[in-house]
């Protein structure tokens, strides 16, 4: 954090310190989502209802079950691709592009404080994406309905599997922009997307730390289940998509695995990013 | 100060991160095997999926069918009650993976070997015979399919696999015996005394000896169809079992099968025959160094 930002910030009661901390955050947030839309981000969602539509017609053939559970599967499976690759490509980006263009410089001069710039950024990202599975969502929705006609109990298994899928998307958001903080795009994305795959990969690990003689192998393998983000937390778009509801319980412990981890990265890449100079 | 909080955050949420890991593994286990792999149960696609990482994938299914099948058939997971909660239906599929992705993986035929006879026999065969073809000089897969047929009294299929088998080099010589064995059970005592006497030229002492055991065994059995044939003749006398074969020693002297002092007839090893006094059926004795099966 820059001293003169400060120093700049002159000296008020702390509800109207809020007041403005909120206000930043507000805008970065809008100002990020803005610049999403503007990218051309939410097109994907064209390509996911022409994907949708495209398989809603094709396995018309097969029976009413397995269509429908075949919808669900690839309507959220489509979700966490498209979301991912969003959450990695754009996140990435996010703090880069301010310092490519250098407009941080003209940000920082201004009472905005490095760590609600990270803040506010993640967030926007967030937004992008809430709005992008929501609209997701509402197309498997109806997806479903075209194919049964009526409303089915696998409609309502759809919203917390997709609440899930939303979470372990922001926690990739904060994947990327934590690599972002200190590295190249490029790198950055290529960290996010190595974490991510290690990420949905981390039960092989337990089970790899279990079946080796070797102690430091194991020691190894079961540190790196404990710290690299379990994505398989979140994973529940088979059983969805045969019905089922995700358990109190696993949306509970989904939930605050997904704010402590964002929390620790937000607060790496905040740590980072203090560390840069900008002046 | 404004550094304290995020270290703080840091601090306090990695050192969170184990015990909320446990806390979710232990209340929400996940199976690690589920019925996702019926979609994609074509190893072909899979490989291409792979990305020429093909190996490692198969890795990871094994690790994951090993993990899953080993523990719940063997009884080692609690989170198992009953053995129909296991989805054996999926076994078949994800050996088939992991077989595909990786042609060479020998444990992961000779494990289908092992558990896929219990539901899908077919499979089974199938799988292993997938598994010579692509690695024909693994005798064990030979011994694994032999000893599958074995079981399904199949003995002519089973002693050509483990005829097959016991020619590969570096294979365990009693493959080949194993094969003598199948063609005693399956009938074809004339093929097993043909494979025995091939056997006698081996420069493998242990292939020597177990080749002169079961061609005295081979003997043995001739001798007891033999006894069994003149018993029966008898079979409406009033005398004993043990009288019927005293009374029999003469001719059984002709047909050149030895007698003792008590006029019992002795085996190729020169230990008496057994009688059931019920039945009146002979078998070798179990003092006997002949091998009874």
């Amino acid at each position: 954090m820059a001293t003169s930002d400060i120093q700049a910030v002159p000296a008020v009661t702390a509800p109207k310190r809020n007041a403005r901390a909120v206000g930043k955050l507000k805008a970065i947030i809008l100002n990020t989502f803005r610049e999403s839309v503007r990218d051309r981000v939410l097109y994907n969602l064209i390509l996911f209802v022409l994907l949708l539509v495209g398989a809603s017609i094709f396995i018309s053939e097969l029976s009413i079950d397995q269509e429908s559970a075949f919808i669900a599967n690839l309507g959220l499976s489509s979700m966490l691709i498209f979301g991912a690759l969003i959450a990695i490509f754009i996140g990435v980006g996010l703090v880069y592009k301010e310092i490519d263009r250098r407009t941080i410089y003209n940000l920082f001069s201004k009472p905005v404080y490095r760590h609600e710039f990270i803040i506010g950024k993640y967030l926007g990202l967030c937004l992008t994406l809430l709005i992008n599975s929501a609209v997701m969502v509402l197309g498997i929705e109806l997806a479903l309905l075209y194919v049964n006609g009526k409303l089915v109990p696998l409609h309502l298994a759809m919203l917390p599997a997709a609440f899930l899928i939303y979470l372990e998307l922001a926690l990739i958001v904060a994947v990327a922009l934590m690599f972002s903080s200190f590295s190249t795009p490029m790198l950055s994305a290529l960290f996010s997307f190595a974490l991510y795959v290690a990420g949905h990969f981390s039960q092989d690990l337990k089970l790899a730390a279990q079946l080796t003689d070797s102690t430091v192998v194991r020691a190894i393998l079961h540190g790196a289940y404990y710290v690299i983000p379990n994505l398989s937390n979140f994973g529940f778009i088979s059983e969805a998509s045969h019905g089922r509801m995700a358990p109190a319980s696993m949306m509970v412990s989904a939930t605050v695995y997904a704010i402590v981890y964002i929390a620790i990265l937000l607060s790496a890449a905040t740590l980072i990013f203090q560390k840069r100079n900008f002046k | 100060m404004r550094r304290i909080i995020p270290i703080s955050i840091l601090i306090a949420g990695l050192a969170s991160l184990y015990p909320m890991q446990r806390w979710i593994d232990t209340n929400l286990p996940r199976e690690v095997i589920n019925e996702e792999v019926l979609y994609f149960s074509s190893g072909e696609t899979i490989k291409k999926m792979s990305l020429g990482f093909s190996g490692l994938v198969a890795e990871i299914y094994w690790i994951r069918t090993v993990q899953y099948f080993g523990r719940k058939i063997t009884g080692s997971d609690p989170s198992i009650s009953r053995l129909s909660d296991i989805r054996m239906d999926l076994l078949a599929p994800y050996l088939n993976i992991v077989v595909t992705l990786d042609p060479h993986h020998i444990p992961a035929y000779r494990f289908g070997a092992i558990f896929l006879p219990e539901r899908d026999v077919d499979a089974a065969i199938r799988l292993l015979e997938k598994g010579i073809s692509e690695n024909p000089s693994e005798w064990r897969l030979y011994q694994d399919i032999g000893y599958i047929h074995w079981q399904m009294r199949d003995y002519e299929k089973a002693a050509d696999w483990y005829d097959r088998g016991g020619r590969i080099e570096g294979a365990r010589w009693w493959m080949r015996d194993l094969a003598g064995v199948m063609k005693i059970k399956g009938g074809s005592r004339d093929v097993a005394r043909t494979i025995y006497k091939s056997y006698l030229e081996s420069e493998d002492e242990n292939i020597r000896r177990q080749a002169e055991h079961r061609l005295l065994q081979l003997r043995a059995l001739d001798e007891i169809d033999a006894i069994s044939i003149l018993l029966e003749r008898l079979k409406d006398q009033p005398a004993t079992c043990q009288a019927k074969l005293r009374s029999l020693a003469r001719k059984l002297d002709q047909l050149g099968i030895a007698i003792n002092e008590e006029m019992m007839p002795l085996d190729p090893a020169g230990i008496p025959y057994e009688i059931d006094p019920a039945t009146c059926q002979v078998k070798i004795s179990s003092k006997s160094p002949i091998p009874i099966s």
